[in-house]
């Protein structure tokens, strides 16, 4: 991975500023909602710290697109495309900044809501429902149901970056108009559900996988569900995933002219 | 024994749209030369060395360069300086350095520190704060830095003051080892690179028009290659 970081570092720079700005904004937000909440709020009261999760998808687009755009805007685009290095480490190291942005940002906005949520008072609530909920599905259970729910975020993000990202260089390979940036995204969206479809017919033999869910009154004894995912639907999406990322590293190695 | 040929062209075509930037150009340049790349705006220099460089790709006919088709293999053995500037404004002139030698196999630390020190260059200074003249060095002593086979400058005086012209020529001929490397410079500031030019091609509205050595086109024109690239282009 020789020269991976050299162009992480390059991407990180590109976008630090703005990803600052938009830390600084979340813990602002959370921390004016942090002050003004105590025991005998009400409810409702929390429920804006729940906006950043919102506003970090919003910033995770932007910050896709900003990483391939400065670079273009700066001339730097004519050193990337003539180093001797592999079109999928550039396009890995764009996706790990953009990645490392939105999880910084996703963390800071669950720390947010769970310190407001913590001096709301809800704090004895929230133990007695995760205990209750560890009791009704045990413990291997309950981080089970939490990691997929944890990688399905992740992988949410993982997915409009790399999207957007073939789509970028798609653009780049018409018109430097930024309308075609729409038509671009549909196209790959396209050519992902493609892929997918041809993943859920490769991946039709390996089994299922459920997880139990809670749902119902979280102030009574909770109830669970079992949720039955179909494993070649989600190995399809990975497959789809990896082909639309190497797609990307294909036009910025073989493709992209300047 | 036949010389052996570090960049081959063959019938090279490139078009933008309706402009046709290159119209079947063949050119063959062995290791160890001073190329000028010279002729007016729109010539097609930059195109050349873009697709000398992986930048572009032809519409038709074929790039060689140590006989490999242009690709990884070849960006590990070209430096390339394009006219533009290519460094971002958070860099320092350190940066800028030590970015680049991350990212090349053959990059010379000593060397560097060598051309920073006649360059002028401040190893500290911001790439935003530079002028003009001074990110020319910086992009000069970024791309001679390395121990590549080819060099491919684009415009390396344009627009600079005079001072740095004579600075930048003079560290081209300091870290050039004749029959080692090969430069390619593309340049219309003619008068005052033609001293270290081996060979001279003249490229006109994507056509070469004259590819002779130096030494030969001065004997056979009765003129200095500056003279004849005012008659050509009148």
């Amino acid at each position: 991975m020789k020269g991976f970081g050299k162009l992480l570092k390059k991407d990180l720079e590109s976008i630090k500023q703005v990803a600052i700005v938009q830390g600084v904004g979340i813990l602002l937000w959370n921390l004016f909602f942090f002050t003004r909440v105590g025991k005998e709020s009400p409810p409702w009261m929390v429920l804006p710290t729940l906006l950043p999760f919102v506003l970090v998808f919003f910033w995770h687009i932007m910050q896709t697109v900003q990483v391939y755009r400065h670079e273009w805007q700066l001339g730097g685009i004519y050193q990337t495309l003539t180093i001797p290095q592999p079109g999928w480490k550039i396009a890995l190291a764009k996706l790990t900044a953009v990645m490392l942005g939105f999880v910084l940002n996703t963390i800071l906005a669950a720390v947010g809501f769970l310190l407001t949520v913590w001096r709301a008072g809800f704090r004895e609530l929230a133990f007695t429902y995760v205990n209750s909920l560890i009791q009704a599905i045990t413990l291997a259970e309950f981080i089970k149901t939490t990691s997929v729910f944890a990688l399905g975020y992740l992988m949410l993000g993982i997915n409009i970056a790399v999207v957007i990202h073939a789509s970028y260089n798609c653009m780049r390979l018409t018109s430097r108009f930024r309308f075609l940036l729409g038509i671009s995204l549909f196209t790959v969206g396209w050519l992902q559900s493609l892929f997918a479809s041809a993943g859920y017919h490769i991946f039709r033999w390996v089994p299922h996988f459920a997880i139990k869910v809670p749902f119902g009154d979280p102030l009574n004894i909770p109830q669970t569900v079992n949720v039955i995912f179909n494993s070649s639907i989600i190995l399809g999406y990975i497959l789809a995933l990896a082909l639309t990322f190497w797609l990307t590293g294909y036009l910025i190695e073989n493709v992209l002219e300047v | 024994m036949t010389e052996q040929m570090l960049v081959q062209t063959k019938n090279l075509t490139k078009r933008f749209g309706r402009v046709l930037a290159l119209n079947d150009v063949s050119i063959e340049i062995p290791k160890g030369i001073v190329v000028g790349l010279v002729g007016p705006n729109g010539s097609g220099k930059s195109t050349f060395l873009k697709l000398l460089a992986g930048l572009v790709r032809p519409d038709s006919g074929t790039v060689l360069i140590n006989g490999q088709k242009v690709g990884l293999k070849t960006k590990a053995q070209v430096s390339y300086q394009p006219e533009i500037d290519q460094f971002y404004d958070w860099m320092s002139v350190g940066d800028a350095l030590d970015y680049t030698a991350g990212l090349v196999p053959d990059w010379n630390w000593e060397k560097a520190q060598e051309l920073l020190g006649f360059l002028n260059l401040d190893q500290g200074a911001r790439v935003k704060h530079l002028s003009k003249g001074m990110r020319a060095r910086l992009k000069l002593a970024v791309s001679m830095s390395r121990e590549a086979d080819l060099y491919l400058l684009d415009e390396p005086l344009s627009g600079i003051d005079p001072p740095s012209r004579v600075r930048i020529i003079k560290s081209l001929i300091g870290g050039y080892e004749s029959g080692r490397h090969t430069i390619i410079l593309s340049t219309h500031e003619v008068a005052e690179t033609e001293g270290i030019f081996e060979r001279v091609v003249f490229l006109e509205k994507g056509r070469v028009r004259i590819d002779e050595s130096a030494e030969s086109i001065r004997a056979a024109h009765g003129r200095s290659i500056q003279g004849l690239f005012e008659e050509v282009y009148e």
